[in-house]
């Protein structure tokens, strides 16, 4: 029997790289690594892994990006679940903890020839200071983000808004349907289709007025001092535009063009690997509730 | 000794006079990253950067550096329509090689002069273009930094004498090939070892020829050296077993060592176990038997502060134990510079883009374009 981590990003992507150190390497765990390349392949490469070998086990883990987290910690709550979502909005989310990136900072310091180094925060506290300023010009662009994901989910609830391929049964000593089937399949699917497209027309929270009260109530929300302060904005925000900010902060600084972002994650990874501990760093700790359910097969 | 740079002419297949072959060690940082893979398909030149490497480095350091393979005549080394092959090395010293290379010429009484250089040029010119060493022609810059590279085999001379103690090799570095059949073992091994293998000290002495190659009987030896307690107050071995338990049962899970039993004849002899059942070294896969040479080499000879040159790191490995030695290689001994070869794609993905160096396709569709 193999088991399988199935993840998101490409084949030596930052999720598999990430995965591997922390989780498999970490707890020495005899599980084969599977990125699948986009969120939305996950359940395809799942399906593709276990339709090879009825016994291997595929466990999938999906960034959670804008979505509640409540909807996170449902999954982890099944542990025999095979389908799990970060708490944190991605897996760029991980390397930025204050204190994965104060060791980072700590070693550029010490770097013989990085003047520009010698800028850099110096406790947990400043780097997490630092990233409050990062932080805040993009609250406006994440509130958006929440608003898109939440009006897309609203749509969803009324129904599907594509028409679908509905394949009619054939009658009886048939092969295939015939017209009379499609007919009616087809018609009945453009009708299901209209009816939809009409009720989400009325949907009030899709009106203009509706999603303008909503966007600057998220915006005064995400504001407020508490949702910085409270280091909620670096599990919900997303890790990928604060490391580019980041990145730009280091460049603003002095560092080389070579310290591009890949780099930087690279780094932070480094990092990650050298000082992790289950359940130290991060609380509730994704990656040693993903190590202890794949121990399990 | 870190190995930041190397520029490579006529040296086999790579590069030309006019057209010199490069590779840089650094990271976007300017630190030497701490592994290096070197990727491509067979006959891309990935052993010859190393044979060059080696060849350049080892007649300095008077360590055997190059593979059992390697043969060095100016017919296999320099190409035709060329007078020379030179290989130029940027290597890096930090302040605690420094100083120990002053501490074992001073306690050598050898009276040559240590600089303060962290950084060295080292260019080696094959064949002697002054006909006077078979090994080649080799100038450092600064001229005296030579004695920086001196220090390993300076303290393995002083260990005969008692002047330093084993630990001292955790302060200066040398270079080891690790070739294709993971040959080399026993080059170097530890005098408590080696005198566990053939006897005491006067025994060792009149078998000085012999050096064991055989890996069990190292294990064997480093098992019981583990067990013995120490009477002379000399610094024992038994965590160096003990580390390479956990790293042979972190790469070979759920594979382990047991240890050394004795048979009912008093001879002696190493356990393995596969979770279910244990077995002898000779019932080990050849996948196993790949980790552990690599593994008893690293512990035996006191790898650190080193170069380690290591061609296909794959080597009979199924996927999963690659990434584990991917993984547990840099943590083999204290700040050694990993510098390794492969044509396995599952290596070159798990490796950080910025430490894979690309020599050309794999045919699986993707190339890395790496450092």
């Amino acid at each position: 029997m193999a088991v399988h981590l199935v993840c998101e990003g490409f084949r030596g992507g930052l999720d598999e790289r990430v995965l591997d150190a922390v989780v498999i390497q970490y707890h020495h765990l005899p599980v084969l690594m599977a990125p699948s390349g986009g969120s939305s392949a996950l359940g395809a490469v799942r399906a593709y892994l276990r339709s090879r070998s009825a016994s291997d086990v595929a466990v999938a883990v999906e960034d959670r990006d804008h979505r509640p987290l409540a909807e996170a910690n449902a999954r982890w709550a099944n542990q025999t679940g095979r389908a799990f979502m970060w708490r944190r909005h991605e897996i760029e989310n991980f390397l930025l903890h204050p204190r994965v990136v104060l060791a980072l900072f700590n070693e550029l310091r010490a770097l013989p020839g990085l003047a520009w180094a010698s800028g850099l925060p110096a406790t947990e506290a400043d780097v997490d200071a630092l990233f409050q300023t990062l932080a805040a010009p993009l609250l406006a662009d994440h509130a958006a983000e929440v608003l898109r994901d939440e009006l897309v989910r609203q749509i969803n609830a009324v129904g599907s808004v594509s028409f679908g391929i509905p394949r009619p049964a054939p009658p009886a000593g048939a092969h295939v349907p015939g017209a009379t089937q499609w007919l009616t399949t087809l018609i009945l699917e453009a009708t299901r289709l209209r009816q939809t497209c009409t009720a989400v027309a009325g949907l009030h929270p899709l009106q203009g007025n509706a999603i303008t009260a909503r966007y600057n109530g998220l915006v005064g929300q995400y504001q407020r001092p508490a949702f910085l302060s409270s280091g909620d904005y670096l599990r919900d925000m997303g890790g990928h535009e604060l490391l580019a900010a980041l990145s730009r902060h280091l460049h603003s600084l002095g560092a080389g063009a070579r310290l591009n972002q890949q780099v930087l994650s690279d780094e932070l990874l480094r990092v990650l690997d050298r000082i992790y501990q289950p359940n130290i760093l991060f609380q509730p700790d994704d990656f040693a509730e993903l190590a202890a359910i794949l121990a399990q097969y | 000794m870190k190995l930041a740079k190397v520029c490579i002419e006529n040296f086999r297949q790579l590069g030309s006079g006019a057209k010199p072959f490069e590779i840089d060690f650094t990271d976007a940082l300017g630190r030497v990253r701490e592994f290096t893979l070197l990727v491509g398909p067979n006959g891309c030149g990935k052993t010859t950067i190393l044979d060059a490497i080696a060849a350049a480095i080892g007649p300095t350091l008077e360590m055997p550096t190059l593979r059992p393979g390697f043969k060095r005549s100016p017919r296999t080394v320099v190409p035709r329509g060329a007078l020379h092959a030179r290989v130029t090395c940027w290597l890096r010293f930090d302040q605690v090689e420094i100083d120990t290379a002053r501490e074992v010429f001073r306690l050598a009484e050898l009276n040559e002069p240590v600089p303060e250089a962290p950084e060295v040029r080292l260019t080696w010119t094959y064949p002697d273009p002054r006909h006077r060493s078979d090994y080649g022609f080799t100038q450092c810059d600064p001229p005296t930094s030579w004695t920086l590279l001196k220090g390993r085999v300076q303290i393995a001379r002083l260990l005969a004498t008692g002047r330093v103690g084993w630990d001292w090799f955790h302060r200066a570095g040398g270079v080891f090939t690790f070739d294709q059949e993971r040959t080399g073992l026993g080059k170097t091994i530890s005098r408590q070892v080696w005198n566990i293998i053939h006897g005491n000290a006067e025994a060792a002495k009149e078998k000085s020829q012999r050096r064991t190659t055989d890996p069990r009987t190292i294990l064997i030896a480093l098992a019981l050296q583990a067990l013995v307690p120490s009477a002379d107050g000399e610094r024992r071995l038994p965590d160096e077993f003990l580390r390479l338990k956990e790293r042979y049962a972190h790469v070979c899970a759920p594979r382990r060592i047991v240890g050394a039993v004795q048979d009912e004849l008093g001879e002696f002899d190493i356990y393995f176990n596969d979770g279910q059942h244990e077995y002898r070294y000779e019932g080990l896969s050849s996948g196993e038997r790949m980790v552990l040479l690599l593994l008893i080499r690293f512990v035996a000879e006191n790898m650190h502060r080193s170069l380690v040159l290591i061609d296909e790191l794959e080597l009979n490995e199924h996927p999963l134990w690659q990434r584990r030695l991917l993984h547990m290689i840099p943590r083999m001994g204290e700040d050694n510079q990993i510098i390794a070869t492969t044509h396995s794609p599952y290596l070159r993905d798990a490796a950080p883009p910025d430490s894979v160096y690309d020599l050309g396709d794999l045919g699986d569709g993707t190339n890395t374009g790496g450092a």
